[in-house]
């Protein structure tokens, strides 16, 4: 699979969301998708040829990490709510 | 061997509708928007290898350097792949696809593992990457039968999803036990097989073979094989297990093969859904 992850890291993968969240992985992650929603919002107001165009572009990135984003904090407020 | 044209219309290769204008206007497309052989552009080929080239690297660094390393490289081989793909032309298309790769990278590496059932872990990063492999689609204007979600024969599709069954038990003796569908019961069950058909069969096979083949037969004609080749290849290497990389490479090769010859990707759908459906999910229960 894809996602498949080599056996010589995974012993370093985050295995909690407070792990991933205080991990340096998740960290880049939000500094890549903070980079990219800020390049979004200045090509956005931008008046400049083709700027529809290179938003498209950058949410091709920006939402699936937005996505993965949510998914850690979500997981990160059922670790520390006593839910169920 | 019979003439081809004699068997009936030509099925287009995916790609070919979105490449129509650009077909007419330059020579080295053939007349369904394939380039013809012999024309691949020198530049393009260089192209590819230096973003094959990248994409290995970041694979190297993760492994030498650990997980915060791999995922800073492959953010940046993300960033400049998205830089590239700024500029209109002949490159954007595969540009802009080959940049999932990285993208799943990073997911894989990012996100917790353990606190939810292993099948979790796969229905996020599959999640995610199908959202960027649509907002692809969207952002070059493809539409679903550009990237072969069209109609394939019937004993198309049923034939190959018998090969990809049966390919499922040497995969799983290659590979080793990995249950996705243990201890949740029946539902477990259901939904382990709903998320390895969907974000395994589905997913992969709209990457590599609707996305970059497309992509790369626009380019080299039957290079196009031959790049979703290699894209699988270097997701699959992060396995470690050489057996099992040439076993994806095979299977790869021959869902490949199937797309170019019919245009859809309905047929390596059903064995890659198949395949990982057996490895995944029925083998671990018959044979624990």
């Amino acid at each position: 699979m894809t996602s498949t992850v080599s056996r010589f890291v995974i012993d370093t993968l985050p295995q909690t969301p407070g792990q991933a969240l205080a991990a340096a992985p998740a960290w880049i992650l939000v500094l890549l998708l903070l980079t990219f929603l800020v390049a979004r919002l200045l090509v956005g107001v931008a008046d400049a040829p083709r700027a529809r165009e290179a938003v498209r572009t950058l949410d091709v990135v920006a939402v699936p990490l937005f996505i993965a984003l949510a998914f850690i904090l979500s997981t990160r407020v059922l670790e520390i709510l006593p839910l169920g | 061997m019979a003439d081809p044209s004699a068997l009936g219309p030509r099925i287009a290769t995916p790609g070919v509708a979105a490449l129509s204008v650009a077909a007419r206007a330059d020579p080295a497309l053939g007349r369904i928007g394939r380039r013809r052989l012999g024309f691949a552009d020198p530049r393009a080929v260089r192209f590819v290898a230096g973003v094959g080239g990248m994409l290995v690297a970041g694979e190297i660094i993760t492994l030498a350097m650990g997980a915060a390393a791999g995922v800073f490289a492959h953010a940046l081989v993300l960033v400049g792949l998205v830089g590239l793909s700024m500029r209109p032309g002949t490159t954007q298309r595969l540009t802009l696809a080959v940049a999932v790769l990285p993208l799943i990278r990073i997911l894989s590496l990012a996100v917790p593992a353990a606190i939810v059932p292993i099948v979790y872990w796969y229905l996020e990063i599959g999640l995610a990457g199908t959202e960027g492999i649509f907002l692809v689609m969207r952002r070059l204007n493809l539409s679903p039968s550009d990237v072969g979600l069209r109609r394939a024969p019937i004993a198309e599709v049923v034939t190959v999803g018998f090969i990809g069954a049966l390919l499922g038990i040497p995969a799983y003796l290659i590979a080793g036990r990995l249950d996705l569908g243990h201890g949740g019961g029946l539902v477990g069950l259901a939904i382990a097989s709903a998320v390895v058909i969907i974000f395994v069969g589905f997913f992969e096979e709209l990457l590599f073979r609707g996305l970059i083949q497309s992509a790369g037969t626009a380019l080299f004609s039957r290079g196009g094989v031959l790049l979703s080749v290699g894209a699988t290849v270097l997701m699959y290497s992060a396995s470690l297990n050489p057996r099992y990389i040439v076993f994806a490479a095979l299977v790869a090769t021959l869902f490949g093969l199937v797309t170019r010859r019919s245009g859809s990707i309905a047929g390596p759908i059903a064995g890659h859904a198949a395949l990982a459906l057996m490895q995944l999910v029925v083998l671990p229960i018959i044979v624990p």
